[in-house]
């Protein structure tokens, strides 16, 4: 009788180690999930500002919008105005096979601050909706950037220079 | 009798719980041993599994890194860029373009970052302590694309030849990366180089079936490559296969770029991997190109209109002429019209990209004829 209840006692102590260190592996199990889960977060937020900064670099070294003069360097952090008003047009229409691959899903627009107060949408593509009609996107990250903008096309004929701001939203 | 009985019975059931108890203690062991073993086998296959993912992490970080250092370089041209990526010298990077889409990445890794837009003109391996970045502007008349060059600090370049005064440009221009000036093949050795280029400005000193200078026989056969220039802008590629020159393309590779200093195109085709390297990455260029001639119609446009609504503005100018396809023979509207045509054509044959060159002259003579003759605005 007494090596029964022994026996008992033992199989009880098994059961409960054994309940324990399952406990422990699913706890462990657990840390680590939440771990990777906080982790693949600031990853991928870490990896939209690597992005925004990159459209943005790329955004101001187009060769589509910068002031050009002959064989002379660019002018940094310039827009050419009679360029960029036709720019739009161009990257809507080449916007799937060419543009996406340069800017991705963002969202990139030219706002003129002086002389006047024009809005310039040069790209727009937001990551299409999910299935239940909720938006696609969970997070955009806007970048600034102060640009000049150069307008020939006046009746005096000077580089006549505004000045405004570039906005570069990009969505993950 | 009774008590040598009970004696007998506590003996036999002693023995018996004595077996039971053994087998019971084997059990355990044998028990313990496989638990264990299962449990050391799944925190060494979780070791292996995070092993495997750490390098892929790695691999992925790597190529992010260098995505993003691209862009900057590539942007920032003119500029030379010395990247210290000691970390990375036991892997090896690798670049591939084919059919229009560039690949670089870890050799042997997953996840490399893929681009159809930026032209990048590199060896096809680098296993390095620094990376050497360079970009310079393609220009076709105006400003298409930035080129991006790629090299390593191991990667020799041997120059020989003067071509016309290109090798010294090229010298001067590449300061602190790892080339020389030699006058003979035989004075060319690898030293512990990780791979090597010869640039032979003549074309004479590399010819299919030749054999290679005796020192770098020694070297693997991929690890050795030359690029002979030919007359007028051409280019013949060669990799070493059994100590002599293979010669990989077929037709010679024409050099599309207008004459000036540090021609990106030309400066490109030497720090190509090969031909095919060569013309996948001048297609992005082309393609950039086309779209960018969409944009200068409609800013030529806007200056014709801008002079139509304004006569007083050309009282003593000329600028429509300039301008109007009617007017001067090198005039912007038909050399803009004859490139988006050209263009059009030599990004489904190859061989026609060199009829670029005429219309993007005229263009550039038109340019320059808008801005000094006619004190007009200019297309670019």
């Amino acid at each position: 009788m007494l090596r029964k209840k022994n026996g008992q006692a033992r199989m009880n102590e098994t059961i409960a180690i054994v309940f324990i260190f399952f406990v422990l592996i699913l706890f462990g199990i657990m840390f680590f999930y939440q771990y990777q889960k906080i982790a693949i977060k600031e990853k991928n937020e870490e990896l939209l500002g690597n992005r925004a900064m990159d459209t943005t670099l790329k955004t101001l070294f187009l060769p589509e919008l910068i002031c050009t003069k002959g064989e002379a360097e660019p002018e940094d952090n310039c827009f050419d105005l009679m360029k960029l008003r036709h720019a739009e047009k161009t990257f809507t229409a080449h916007l799937n096979d060419y543009y996406y691959e340069l800017f991705s899903f963002a969202k990139i627009t030219v706002q003129e601050i002086y002389p006047g107060n024009k809005t310039y949408i040069l790209y727009d593509k937001e990551k299409p909706p999910l299935e239940d009609g909720s938006s696609g996107w969970t997070r955009k990250e806007p970048t600034y950037f102060v640009v000049t903008l150069k307008d020939e096309n006046n009746t005096e004929e000077k580089s006549n220079y505004g000045f405004g701001y570039i906005n570069i939203e990009v969505y993950s | 009798m009774v008590k040598n009985k009970s004696d007998k019975n506590r003996k036999s059931s002693h023995g018996l719980y004595n077996k039971s108890g053994q087998i019971q203690l084997t059990f355990s062991w044998i028990y313990i041993l496989i638990a264990g073993a299962i449990i050391l086998l799944f925190f060494v296959g979780l070791v292996f599994k995070q092993q495997a993912a750490a390098e892929e992490s790695l691999a992925f970080d790597v190529v992010q890194i260098m995505d993003s250092i691209f862009t900057g370089a590539q942007v920032s041209e003119k500029t030379k860029n010395f990247i210290d990526v000691s970390g990375l010298a036991d892997y090896t990077l690798s670049f591939t373009c084919e059919d229009g889409l560039s690949e670089f990445g870890i050799k042997g890794q997953s996840s490399p970052i893929q681009n159809v837009v930026d032209p990048i003109f590199s060896p096809q391996e680098i296993k390095t302590t620094l990376l050497i970045l360079w970009s310079l502007p393609y220009k076709l008349p105006f400003k298409v694309i930035d080129m991006m060059y790629v090299t390593s600090i191991n990667t020799k370049y041997f120059i020989l030849g003067d071509g016309n005064g290109f090798a010294e440009e090229f010298y001067n221009s590449t300061q602190d990366f790892n080339r020389v000036l030699i006058s003979n093949p035989t004075d060319i050795d690898p030293e512990k180089n990780f791979q090597v280029r010869i640039i032979d400005l003549e074309g004479v000193y590399v010819k299919p079936n030749q054999l290679v200078p005796a020192k770098l026989s020694l070297l693997e056969d991929d690890k050795v490559t030359a690029i002979s220039f030919t007359a007028s802008n051409m280019v013949n590629y060669f990799k070493k296969e059994d100590n002599l020159w293979k010669q990989t393309n077929l037709n010679p590779v024409q050099i599309i770029s207008l004459s000036g200093e540090r021609n990106a195109a030309k400066y490109a085709a030497i720090f190509a991997a090969n031909d095919e390297v060569y013309q996948c990455n001048m297609n992005k260029a082309f393609l950039r190109l086309k779209y960018l001639i969409e944009i200068y119609e409609e800013k030529a446009k806007e200056i014709e209109t801008h002079y139509n609504l304004n006569p007083e503005l050309q009282l003593n100018k000329d600028c429509l002429n300039y301008i109007q396809k009617g007017g001067y023979e090198q005039n912007i509207n038909g050399a803009l019209e004859s490139l988006k045509n050209i263009v059009a054509g030599c990004l489904f044959k190859p061989s026609l990209c060199g009829d670029l060159l005429q219309p993007a002259e005229d263009l550039k003579q038109a340019n320059i004829d808008l801005g000094e003759k006619g004190d007009c605005l200019t297309l670019y």
